[in-house]
């Protein structure tokens, strides 16, 4: 009886250990961690339907970099460009170059955004110096770890785009602005370009695709 | 108010009286696995069984038949829907989605049994107490975490099989497990299988 309680836990136990390894849905690459975000101002909604018209700039703006005597900064700019025109244009606007931007109904602004982050990683502290030679099982001499450490570093990019109606303008103080209709947002970080560039018109495409009240009537 | 008093005093020692007289074997600690699906509320949230679970428990029998004690459990739940857009006043988000589920629960319990002590007894019982319940909802990259405690039932059913005169015996039941609806959220509720084994102390 002894050994069959015993081989009853063993097999009880094994079996919670294969059970606990069970594949579980988490993110498994870089590209399930895109996000894409579109905001729009409901009470100005019709100002879409409206519209006839739009142009863009030639070139993608980057905070902090001087993209008008240097366009065309980074390999995406070109696809964020034509991506955002070929959506437009589908959705029953006509494109106005960029040289008589003044006369187009809406405008719309690219914007490329890249931060990379840099960092240590140590484990020294914890399996060379403290847990190990805590308890003398490896190293010599005691207390006396091999340190392992590295620098990572990763690179998140967005690509924001802005429609703004050309046609109108709100007053604040002195100021006036121009009303913007519409925000998209592609946020995820970055692989190789080819990856990147996929990765890009999919997500403006999808911009697009979750904002249906962006057509002209 | 002091009869209110003296009836609980008279409860509590009748009590510490009938768990006094009890030999050592009339209670033991209960460790068990735990599979669990969701049922009413919570399946709106999660579609997905849960493989990861477990029970730890403790009984003391009153008498032949009656035990009462306690009981802490845990299920944990995942699942990946795809790619999804959800809409909003003033617009959208879109990305893969992952949603993480995690209950925990805490109950007084008390258990009747049927049949004789040393043979298999079938039971029935109830757990009365409160339930934590964990949300992570993941989509691309943003996250979006909620938690609330709330009153919590389940009722049960199971059997207590003794693995010869060993002192162990298979513990193996099916709950119901019920959180009442809290913090704006509607009542979640959950089958739960659960099998393991009963140590007596």
């Amino acid at each position: 009886m002894k050994i069959i309680i015993r081989s009853f836990i063993k097999v009880f136990l094994s079996s919670l250990v294969l059970i606990s390894c069970n594949n579980q849905d988490y993110p498994e690459e870089i590209s399930d961690y895109d996000t894409v975000v579109t905001k729009y101002e409901p009470s100005m909604s019709e100002q879409f339907g409206t519209a006839k018209t739009f142009s863009l700039p030639n070139y993608v703006i980057h905070p902090g970099e001087d993209s008008v005597t240097n366009p065309i900064v980074n390999p995406l700019d070109e696809v964020i460009l034509a991506e955002a025109k070929s959506q437009m244009e589908m959705a029953g606007y006509q494109y106005v170059d960029a040289n008589n931007a003044e006369s187009a109904d809406l405008v719309v602004l690219p914007y490329g955004i890249e931060v990379t982050y840099v960092g240590t990683w140590n484990m020294y502290d914890y399996w060379g110096g403290y847990w190990w030679n805590y308890w003398g099982w490896y190293g010599y001499p005691p207390y006396y770890g091999y340190p392992v450490s590295g620098v990572y570093s990763f690179t998140q990019g967005s690509v924001v785009l802005e429609i703004v109606d050309n046609r109108a303008t709100i007053q604040e103080g002195d100021k006036e602005k121009i009303p913007v209709l519409w925000q998209g947002i592609i946020n995820g970080s970055s692989t190789n370009t080819l990856d990147n560039k996929v990765r890009v018109e999919e997500g403006i495409h999808q911009m697009f695709a979750q904002s249906p009240y962006i057509q002209t009537k | 108010m002091k009869k209110i008093h003296k009836f609980l005093m008279v409860v509590a020692l009748m009590i510490i009286s009938l768990t006094s007289s009890q030999a050592q074997d009339d209670k033991f600690i209960g460790v068990s696995y735990s599979m669990a699906s969701p049922s009413n509320g919570m399946s709106n949230y999660m579609s997905n069984a849960s493989f990861t679970g477990g029970n730890i428990e403790y009984r003391q029998f009153l008498n032949n038949n009656l035990s009462v004690g306690f009981n802490f459990g845990m299920n944990t739940f995942n699942q990946g829907n795809g790619y999804k857009t959800y809409h909003g006043e003033q617009g959208a988000i879109s990305g893969e989605e992952f949603r993480d589920f995690a209950s925990l629960s805490t109950y007084a319990t008390v258990h009747y049994y049927f049949g004789e002590k040393g043979g298999i007894r079938p039971y029935v019982g109830m757990g009365i107490g409160a339930s934590g319940q964990y949300f992570d909802n993941q989509i691309g990259g943003v996250l979006v975490t909620d938690q609330y405690w709330s009153f919590s039932i389940a009722p049960e059913v199971g059997v207590l099989a003794p693995l010869g005169d060993s002192g162990i015996s298979l513990l193996s039941n099916v709950k119901y497990q019920y959180a009442a609806p809290n913090s704006g959220y509607q009542g979640m509720g959950m089958w739960s299988f659960n099998i393991g084994i009963a140590i007596g102390i």
